[in-house]
């Protein structure tokens, strides 16, 4: 005994010791892309991750506007652009403030001067045929630009243009700017170098930060650092809003603080309070909580070994399922308490069957929640389910050596267990007859199709978001003022970096064809930007074709065409210099096209599309390219994981079903354990689909939970009911974990994230249905009355 | 932000050529001065010769040149080595001390362009490009030339050109304004401006490439014979 318990003493201090030593290295994170389908079979799945993970997701947008004044009507007209100005000058310093902060890689917003010098300065340095398409050497092509630069020499821009022309009379250098313009779209409008609402109420920069969006702390930073700079050099009333991930992962970040700092706080009390009333013990109560600590040192340990980091979302769920490692101490507890004559060990010996049961059936369930797809839930179950062996294991090999030896039950508990005998005797008295319970049985079923056939599903779910939080309001509010968003994306993928800008060139003529025909309103022309080597040559084929046509049209329209004669040298050349993507990578291109060309192992390319009438259709026009519309294919995605995930639970259950069988040998005892669980699930479904909630994967996840806890209580009731007194001491054990339970989860309901609040209003009707359900059982497994209390572990049984 | 045009221009350079033709669109006032009776009289030859005239007859100019409106017809033409052709365009314009200028270009073809006094308005079609005066210190001078001119405030334009006056302030006489910053002097080699009296009546810009505009005013109505329709018209037209 003695060396038994030094034993549990070396097991859990260098436990305790170990988590301490690797606390510091501990890595949290809320990434939701760990949330995201990773099939790596699906597309899909990879191209919406990449969506995710990419440079457009990473920018934040940052919208400053001065406000009305005080006391002035909300919806005051806009000013001129005239009266714009000391918006524009706040918005120049907030972006000098941004660029001066050692945490921006990048912050623009219009092109300024020096911007446009930059991008000039480069783009001379190119051919000359390096942008300008083959069909612009047409002779009704060459006479329109030739017509158009004759326009611009004499307007206001004339003697940049007469600088610039000798060198490029067509006007090939800008065709560049040209398509950044057309992707920008016109909603928005430029003054100064800063890009403003075409009220000029808002102006709108685009900042990337070094951190990572997900790096909350970093990113709690920078805002803080944002609000000093709004407080020190605003005025009063100017406001800031932002765009992005960064404020989902920080608001996802402190409303898992907020819940597990809530949950863990009144859970740990409701269970404090509840242990004592019923145990009455501080030695029991201090031993009732060492498996679930045990439990959650050991998982936290081995899934930060195993995965590099632990999620805000697994922390959460392990926070509350601290409440269910209890469930096989209070078992235990219930049996010892309820029998104090008999050992603690023997009482033990007498659980454990059980326990161990619960336990595999438990981790079943889990291996359900793991098989959904979703990296975060593989977490979640691989947590739990090292959590609830490790919670085992301590309860059997640990508690009952520190048990006291002389136990004095409170009164509570004995009010409690006779309360809950009296029930049951009171049922087993009248028990309905089997002609009732038939009709019981009929409108349940009745009851299940009905449910089945009227549920909602929703796939589109939110899994971390509040809805109504503030980081989603300005979020959305900012973003309408950037004018339609991309409502999908052309994915295109290469073998190489070499190949990428041949396929965007595919990419880009098959979208236009489909413009054309109308099958969407536009897209970004990437293609126009990026030039492949085959493209670069042919056109420089063209222009040299055109040189005789072009002295002809030059003379005929006026001008003087020796005196364009660097054009012509450059057209003497054998072959052009090619412009590579990595040149436009490092140019000052280079930050304009990061969104649209991101940086990762397989070259791609990502082309905004706008106004698709229909995906599937411009899919057939566009064969070069996966289109993705990352909505939608959220959609299809967690449909598909909902599916998998219902499919695993069911084989989960086959697989429990098997081995209550091989346990007990017996259909109706295996029934019996199975049964509260079918009931409280298909109840709490009822419940569910009653008050109009749509069902979704983490309800699927949650009810799967719930029938692993049910089946525990099944089985705890099948194995230790022989007696009317024994059912009762079972059902007081039941009751204490439904509770213990509820308390955990309940308060995930209040949970303004809709993921957790999901996961904690299904289990906390399902427990409760499934306690209900256990109590009526009573009726069928027809325990034969045992004259006393404790009798038979008394006996030695 | 990307300029509009195909060949879009630095802000600041469009400015400087506007701000220059505006420069010569100074007016020439009907019967203003007793001394500009005859409006088909040139300048003398050899105006722009010999020694620059002192301050106190650069002072002199400056002060009669104030205006609170006008409006008259321009003809400009440019020589570009480019062209074999000089181009030429005539159109009105129209300036108010507060709303700055509207150029409405009428041949050969039409385009408008709107100077306020912190943004150039560039209106092709229903396009509108805006360039903002403060893009730099150079284009803020050029776009300021024009109202500091009519204003007399010759200490503001002697911050950013090198001013010389050659004849006399009640007769025919000559302003020459030569780039003091390095920025400009790559483009712009001089301006002058000639004028009579209180007003100048044309005005002629060498770029360093040896292209020269020239432009010259007609027609001219100021003040009061300037109706707020006409203003209301040339700059708020769409």
């Amino acid at each position: 005994m003695l060396w038994r318990r030094v034993a549990s003493l070396v097991v859990l201090l260098g436990t305790a010791l170990g988590f301490a030593l690797a606390a510091p290295r501990f890595r949290f994170t809320t990434q939701i892309t760990d949330f995201l389908p990773d099939d790596s079979e699906h597309r899909g799945a990879q191209l919406a991750a990449l969506l995710a993970n990419s440079e457009l997701a990473r920018i934040m947008i940052i919208d400053l506007s001065l406000g009305p004044p005080a006391g002035a009507p909300a919806a005051a007209p806009s000013p001129p652009a005239t009266e714009a100005e000391p918006l524009a000058a706040l918005a120049r310093s907030l972006l000098a403030f941004l660029r001066a902060h050692p945490d921006v890689a990048v912050a623009r917003s219009g092109f300024t001067e020096a911007d446009i010098t930059a991008v000039r300065a480069f783009l001379e340095a190119l051919p000359v045929t390096a942008f300008l398409p083959a069909s612009a050497y047409d002779d009704a092509s060459l006479r329109a630009r030739l017509l158009e630069l004759l326009d611009q020499l004499g307007g206001p821009a004339g003697v940049v243009v007469r600088q610039a022309a000798p060198r490029d009379p067509l006007g090939a250098r800008w065709a560049p700017l040209e398509a950044l313009r057309e992707a920008q779209g016109g909603a928005l409008v430029e003054r100064d170098g800063v890009l403003f609402t075409p009220d000029h109420a808002h102006a709108l920069m685009f900042v990337e930060t070094r951190s990572s969006p997900f790096d909350s702390a970093a990113q709690r930073r920078f805002r803080a650092a944002l609000e000093r700079w709004r407080a020190d050099v605003a005025p009063p009333g100017a406001r800031l809003q932002t765009a992005g991930t960064a404020q989902f992962a920080i608001a996802s970040e402190a409303q898992i603080k907020g819940d597990v700092q809530r949950i863990g706080f009144v859970s740990t009390l409701g269970i404090l309070a509840l242990f004592w009333l019923l145990f009455g013990s501080l030695r029991m109560i201090a031993l009732g909580f060492v498996p679930m600590l045990f439990g959650s040192a050991v998982a936290v340990l081995v899934c930060q070994a195993w995965f590099g980091e632990l999620h805000g979302i697994t922390l959460a769920f392990g926070t509350s399922l601290l409440g269910v490692g209890l469930d096989y101490v209070e078992h235990y507890y219930a049996h010892f308490v309820l029998t104090p004559a008999a050992p603690a060990a023997m009482t033990m010996r007498r659980v454990a069957p059980s326990l161990a049961l619960g336990a595999l059936t438990t981790i079943i369930g889990f291996i359900g929640i793991g098989a959904s797809g979703l990296m975060g839930l593989r977490q979640m179950a691989a947590f739990s389910m090292i959590a609830v062996v490790a919670s085992m294991a301590a309860t059997y090999a640990i508690v009952p050596l520190w048990m006291p030896r002389r136990y004095q039950p409170p009164r509570a508990l004995a009010l409690v267990a006779r309360g809950v005998q009296r029930l049951m005797g009171g049922l087993l008295r009248r028990p309905p007859r089997r002609r009732w319970r038939a009709l019981a049985l009929a409108l349940a079923c009745a009851a299940v199709a009905a449910t089945v056939a009227s549920a909602r599903f929703s796939d589109n779910v939110n899994l971390l978001v509040d809805d109504q939080g503030r980081h989603v309001l300005d979020d959305r509010a900012v973003r309408s003022r950037l004018g339609p968003e991309a409502s999908a994306f052309a994915v295109i993928t290469a073998a190489s970096e070499e190949a990428l800008p041949a396929a965007i060139g595919r990419t880009g003529a098959e979208l236009a064809r489909a413009r054309e025909a109308g099958a969407l309103a536009r897209f970004v022309p990437l293609d126009q930007l990026v030039p492949d080597r085959e493209q670069q040559q042919a056109r420089f084929a063209a222009a040299k074709a055109a040189q005789p046509r072009l002295r002809h049209l030059f003379e005929e329209l006026g001008f003087v065409p020796d005196e364009f004669q660097p054009f012509w040298d450059a057209l003497a050349e054998a072959s052009p210099r090619i412009v590579t993507l990595a040149e436009l990578r490092r140019s000052p291109l280079g930050p304009l096209l990061a969104g649209w060309l991101p940086r990762q192992e397989t070259p791609l390319a990502l082309v905004p599309l706008y106004g698709v009438v229909d995906l599937a259709t411009l899919q057939q026009r566009v064969p070069s390219a996966t289109l993705v519309a990352p909505a939608a294919t959220m959609v299809e995605l967690f449909r598909g994981v909902r599916i998998r995930t219902v499919v695993a639970s069911s084989l989960g259950f086959g697989v429990i079903l098997l081995l209550l069988l091989l346990r007990y040998r017996s259909l109706r005892k295996t029934l019996i354990a199975l049964t509260p669980a079918m009931l409280a699930c298909a109840a709490t479904v009822g419940t569910l689909v009653a008050a109009g909630v749509a069902l979704t994967i983490l309800h699927v996840m949650a009810l799967l939970l719930m029938v692993s806890l049910g089946v525990d209580f099944g089985i705890f009731f099948v194995d230790t009911a022989e007696t009317l007194e024994e059912s009762s001491r079972t059902m007081v054990s039941i009751l204490t974990a439904s509770v213990t339970t509820i308390l955990s989860f309940g308060l995930l309901g209040l949970s303004a994230s809709p993921g957790l609040a999901a996961l904690g209003v299904t289990i906390t009707l399902g427990v409760t249905f499934s306690l209900l359900c256990c109590a009526l059982m009573i009726t069928v497994r027809s325990p034969v009355a045992a004259p006393t209390l404790g009798q038979r572990e008394a006996g030695g049984g | 932000m990307i300029m509009s045009s195909r060949r879009p221009a630095p802000a600041s350079a469009v400015l400087i050529v506007f701000a220059l033709t505006l420069v010569a669109s100074l007016p020439t006032p009907i019967a203003a001065d007793p001394a500009a009776e005859d409006p088909d009289e040139g300048p003398p030859a050899g105006l722009l010769e010999g020694k620059p005239a002192n301050r106190a007859a650069l002072q002199a100019v400056f002060k009669r040149l104030t205006l609170e409106r006008l409006s008259c017809m321009f003809r400009e033409e440019k020589h570009i080595a480019l062209l074999a052709r000089p181009l030429r365009s005539t159109g009105t314009l129209v300036f108010t001390r507060d709303r700055g200028i509207a150029r409405q270009t009428v041949t050969p073809r039409a385009q408008r362009v709107v100077l306020t006094p912190t943004v150039l308005r560039i209106y092709k079609g229903e396009r509108v490009e805006e360039v903002p005066l403060s893009k730099s210190e150079d284009l803020k001078a050029f776009a300021l030339i024009f109202p500091t001119l009519l204003r007399g405030d010759l200490v503001e334009l002697e911050s950013t050109f090198t001013i010389a006056l050659y004849g006399r302030s009640r007769a025919w006489w000559g302003l020459t304004f030569t780039p003091s910053t390095e920025s400009l002097r790559k483009m712009v080699r001089r301006v002058v401006v000639v004028g009579r009296a209180g007003l100048p009546v044309s005005l002629r810009v060498e770029e360093m490439s040896g292209d020269t505009t020239e432009i010259t005013l007609s027609e001219v109505k100021q003040d009061d014979k300037v109706s707020d329709a006409e203003v209301a018209a040339a700059f708020e037209a769409p």
